[in-house]
């Protein structure tokens, strides 16, 4: 990274050998937000590969494009990656570059831990992914209902690999949870409080709770299993008098936290861009910290919809139909919030701001029929068809991913110094907004025409099939904006229009330094007396970059972090261990090994100095 | 300059996909649509579904409204635009909101409290015909224990009775669902559960395993078919026979190699030495429509079934089981012959 060029002119050669130790040693919360994006972006593209082979399977009646043993493979790992290689690390990236800028610290409170969650993150992955070259990858849906898991049903290592690469990554989203609470609750410069912070701070404080207590569910279930396969052991097996139901109250229990621990920091990030794009305040601050608190506590309460079908007693089924429902109070509250941000305001239509407007369009749309599935008896019909497909990518792709590129293109600017192309940027938002509407709007009255998820095909005759062709138009109209989003970022990272410190006028702190930021985050810092640290309210308008700099105490005792190769010998340690339970014993023991020398190398380097 | 590109690519947007995906929902063929009921308990699901149809739809068109209103109407049209006043909330309009919602969403749950109430169990003047559902991979078996016969992929009830489904599975879990009649029951190894329903009107209902259960989850089709009280007394009584003793000679080879091929390990067919459980039931296998759910029982479609069932349903067991069995197709044709015979 760059630092200010007067002050600190950067080596101009530079070999590629320094450049790469640089990157995988790094302790700077910048870079690893750099690589956890990237990563996730990748994975973002390979989910998006598999959902086109999904569409193209399902293009018409009775085609044969995948096998149906390949259409599971596909189908487990799109909605597993989407998830947890995608979804969370995307955010977890996002978070980890822009809550420390956004509450004025130089990095996360434990930076070498920050590095460990990234390597942890990238080489589980790397793990979930060498299931397609080892026998095949898992087919039995990212819910990975017991027994269809267990060795019987499921007898090539695929989920085994689900397992231990989701554990190796869970471990990442822990550590990374506890980092980003310890931060935002000890390092926000003076004049942060709790009260003051961003909301995207807000939202990020409140998912990593979520991660804490439902990433353990998630953990419990995958060791039970992973026993069952591997050892004999009869924790879902029916015959020796247990139930496969506890997998599904194990998983859900997780799962359902999981929705709102990805779709959270979302509802923090246009949270962020509709103020500042409508030139306003944040509408009801207040309500929406407390809505994003109540679905926080409300998200533990609910798993059980999930589960309507599998024989609940009808009052326990009742309560949390109920349970789910009230999620739409604070919900709305927020849909509201946003809407009233933009009255009255003077909206820019920028990309970021088309995004996080549409985010807020669709997701209405997803929490509508979510509204109908939290009802148990129409739940009965629809759980399991098309119209829970149309209902959870209203909610994570309108929701998630909607948001996450309203945020690239906002942040873009501020991490790597020029813009986004803006021409490019709106057809890349109505290809994305089209696209996605012909997906998976059909797919409700799919779902209403009594199509199941999750089958490898479809009898012709039914009347599925000209609505499942639109969708897969859609699949494809998605796909040509995305790669019109991938050649803007590559032609814009060398040729986009210089950003400057605030390209968009916006107000919390990360606008308060240089484009992209110096190692140490700020030169120094301007007072921080309200929400809006940039925001001069007597002349009604954003303060220059020269008038930051001129009211910031430049702060003389700069402390960073040295760089650390032992966060990644310790990842490549457990993540070793883990392909070692998979494969064999020979290489768990290695694993350990290395383990060993990466946390005492770990302990013996000092950390700040 | 972009603020103008902004409004049109809005505009643009909600156009074409109303252009696309309006007309395809209209002109959709005859589909198994739940909203279409044929049982009073599907019914009563559909009419809650309706209910809340309406309530989305207000609030549907009160948010989005709002929506293009704020952005059509508030967008900024020019750099010089004035900075908007500065307001941070307003109490009475969060109070607003948040009571509307919960207005709104107490209604949903009364209705649906109500529906919940009259679907919980079959009325106790009606004698409830009770039928054994059991999920295997990738096929269905239904078991009448009061009429002592089993059928597989094709189940068939009484118009105007009470049916009572016990659902069983002794491998993965399956789902039970008929979206006409009935929303889905779980099918889970170790419990029973159970569901009822009353076919209101005779005909031909499509159904489907809705629970992800391997490979051919797709294939694991089944039909229903409601008929009226005698013409079920009817169907009754034929699958209560043995089954039919092949006539020709084809058909007798048929059958002596359905027993030296192997067959009969998997199959039962009643009043014969085939006992096997691990296959559907093929006593009166020429009285179904389908061959493996998802062919007609054409004798082309069997013998294609027979000789090579993996280029129907890949993945099916039987495949797993007989594809080093070979048979000629002198074999295959004496096999489809015994099977046809089988009404």
């Amino acid at each position: 990274m760059a630092t200010q060029a007067e002050a600190l002119p950067a080596p101009r050669v530079v070999s590629w050998w320094s450049t790469l130790v640089d990157w995988l040693t790094t302790v700077d919360h910048k870079k690893i937000g750099i690589m956890y994006v990237a990563g996730a972006l990748f994975f973002l593209a390979v989910g998006g590969i598999e959902a086109l082979a999904i569409r193209v399977q399902l293009a018409g009646p009775e085609r044969a494009f995948l096998h149906p043993q390949t259409y599971n493979e596909m189908l487990t790992m799109h909605g597993t990656t989407m998830i947890f290689l995608a979804a969370m690390p995307i955010l977890a990236g996002l978070g980890n570059y822009f809550v420390p800028l956004m509450i004025g610290a130089r990095d996360m409170a434990f930076p070498r831990l920050n590095a460990l969650g990234l390597w942890l993150f990238i080489l589980g992955s790397i793990l979930l992914y060498l299931s397609f070259f080892s026998g095949g990858a898992p087919d039995a849906g990212w819910f990975a209902y017991a027994p269809l898991t267990t060795k019987t049903y499921s007898p090539h290592k695929g989920m085994d690999f689900w397992i231990l690469g989701l554990m190796v990554t869970g471990i990442a989203s822990i550590a990374g949870s506890i980092n980003f609470i310890v931060t935002i609750l000890n390092m926000r410069a003076p004049g942060v409080k709790l009260n003051r912070m961003p909301v995207f701070v807000w939202t990020m404080l409140v998912t990593s709770f979520l991660i804490v207590f439902a990433f353990p569910s998630l953990t419990v279930a995958q060791v039970l299993l992973f026993l069952d396969r591997n050892f004999g052991t009869g924790f879902y097996a029916a015959e020796v008098g247990a139930t496969p139901i506890l997998w599904q109250h194990l998983f859900w229990f997780f799962g359902h936290p999981e929705v709102y621990i990805v779709v959270l920091p979302a509802f923090g990030m246009v949270s962020e861009i509709i103020p500042v794009f409508s030139r306003k305040p944040i509408f009801g601050y207040t309500a929406l910290v407390y809505a994003t608190v109540a679905i926080g506590f409300i998200s533990f309460t609910v798993w059980a919809h999930h589960m309507f079908a599998v024989g609940l007693p009808p009052v326990v089924a009742y309560a949390f139909g109920a349970a789910s429902m009230i999620i739409a109070v604070p919900t709305a509250i927020k849909i509201f919030n946003w809407i009233f941000t933009m009255w009255k305001g003077s909206l820019r239509l920028t990309t970021a701001m088309l995004f996080a407007i549409s985010f807020v369009a669709m997701f209405v749309i997803g929490g509508l029929s979510g509204i109908m599935l939290a009802t148990v008896p129409v739940d009965w019909q629809l759980t399991d068809t098309y119209f829970v497909v149309a209902h959870f990518h209203y909610t994570l792709f309108g929701g998630v991913l909607l948001s996450v590129l309203a945020a690239c293109y906002y942040w873009f600017p501020k991490m790597f110094g020029r813009k986004l192309d803006e021409r490019w940027g709106k057809v890349h938002w109505l290809l994305t907004f089209v696209g996605f509407n012909l997906t998976f709007l059909p797919m409700h009255w799919l779902g209403l025409d009594g199509m199941p998820r999750r089958i490898a095909t479809y009898g012709a005759g039914l009347g599925w099939d000209l609505l499942n062709f639109i969708a897969t138009v859609g699949a494809f109209t998605i796909a040509a904006g995305t790669a019109i989003f991938i050649l803007n970022i590559v032609v814009s990272l060398r040729k986009g229009e210089p950003a400057g410190d605030n390209p968009w006028e916006g107000w919390t702190l990360e606008w308060a330094t240089s484009s992209p930021p110096p190692a140490h985050n700020f030169d120094g810092l301007p007072p921080v007396r309200s929400r809006r640290p940039l925001w001069d309210a007597e002349k009604k308008r954003v303060l220059t970059p020269d008038e930051v700099r001129a009211l910031s105490t430049p702060d003389e005792h700069v402390h960073l972090p040295p760089p650390s190769v032992w966060p990644l010998v310790v990842a490549a340690g457990i993540t070793a261990i883990a392909a070692g339970l998979i494969y064999t014993m020979f290489v768990a023991v290695i694993g350990v090994l290395i383990f060993l020398a990466g946390v005492v190398g770990w302990i013996q380097q000092e950390g700040y100095h | 300059m972009w603020q103008r590109a902004g409004t049109w690519a809005v505009a643009l947007a909600f156009g074409l996909v109303a252009l696309a995906v309006f007309p395809a929902a209209t002109f959709a063929a005859e589909p198994p649509w739940f909203l279409d009921p044929a049982s009073e308990q599907a019914g009563r699901v559909a009419r809650l579904f309706n209910i809340e149809l309406l309530v989305a739809i207000l609030v549907f068109l009160i948010v989005e409204g709002l929506i293009v209103y704020v952005v059509i109407r508030y967008r900024q049209r020019g750099p010089d635009d004035p900075v908007p006043e500065q307001i941070h909330g307003s109490t009475a309009m969060e109070l607003t909101w948040t009571i509307g919602t919960s207005v709104a969403l107490l209604f949903v749950l009364v209705v649906f409290w109500q529906t919940m109430t009259t679907l919980a169990a079959p009325p106790a003047d009606a004698e409830a015909l009770q039928v054994v559902v059991r999920g295997k991979q990738w096929w269905w078996e239904f078991e009448y224990p009061e009429y002592g016969f089993r059928t597989a992929n094709e189940l068939y009830i009484p118009v105007g009775q009470p049916v009572e489904f016990v659902t069983e599975s002794d491998n993965v879990i399956h789902s039970f669902w008929v979206p006409r009649l009935s929303g889905k029951v779980d099918v889970v190894p170790g419990q029973q559960n159970r569901i009822w329903f009353q076919a209101d009107e005779p005909g031909e209902y499509f159904g489907q395993c809705a629970e992800l259960c391997g490979v051919q989850h797709a294939g694991m089709r089944f039909k229903v078919f409601a008929l009226p009280p005698e013409k079920f007394a009817q169907w009754v009584k034929e699958q209560q026979q043995p089954a039919a003793e092949p006539v020709t000679d084809l058909a007798k080879f048929g059958k002596e190699l359905f027993f030296t091929k192997g067959c009969a390990g998997c199959h039962a067919i009643a009043g014969t030495q085939a006992q096997g459980r691990i296959g559907p039931d093929l006593t009166h296998f020429a009285s179904r429509t389908t061959v493996a759910a998802v062919l007609p029982r054409t004798d082309g479609n069997v013998a294609r079934w027979v000789y090579n069932s993996e280029s129907v349903k890949p993945g099916n067991i039987m495949w797993q089981t007989m594809k080093n069995v070979p048979l000629s197709p002198e074999e295959v044709d004496a096999l489809v012959a015994y099977l046809q015979g089988l009404k």
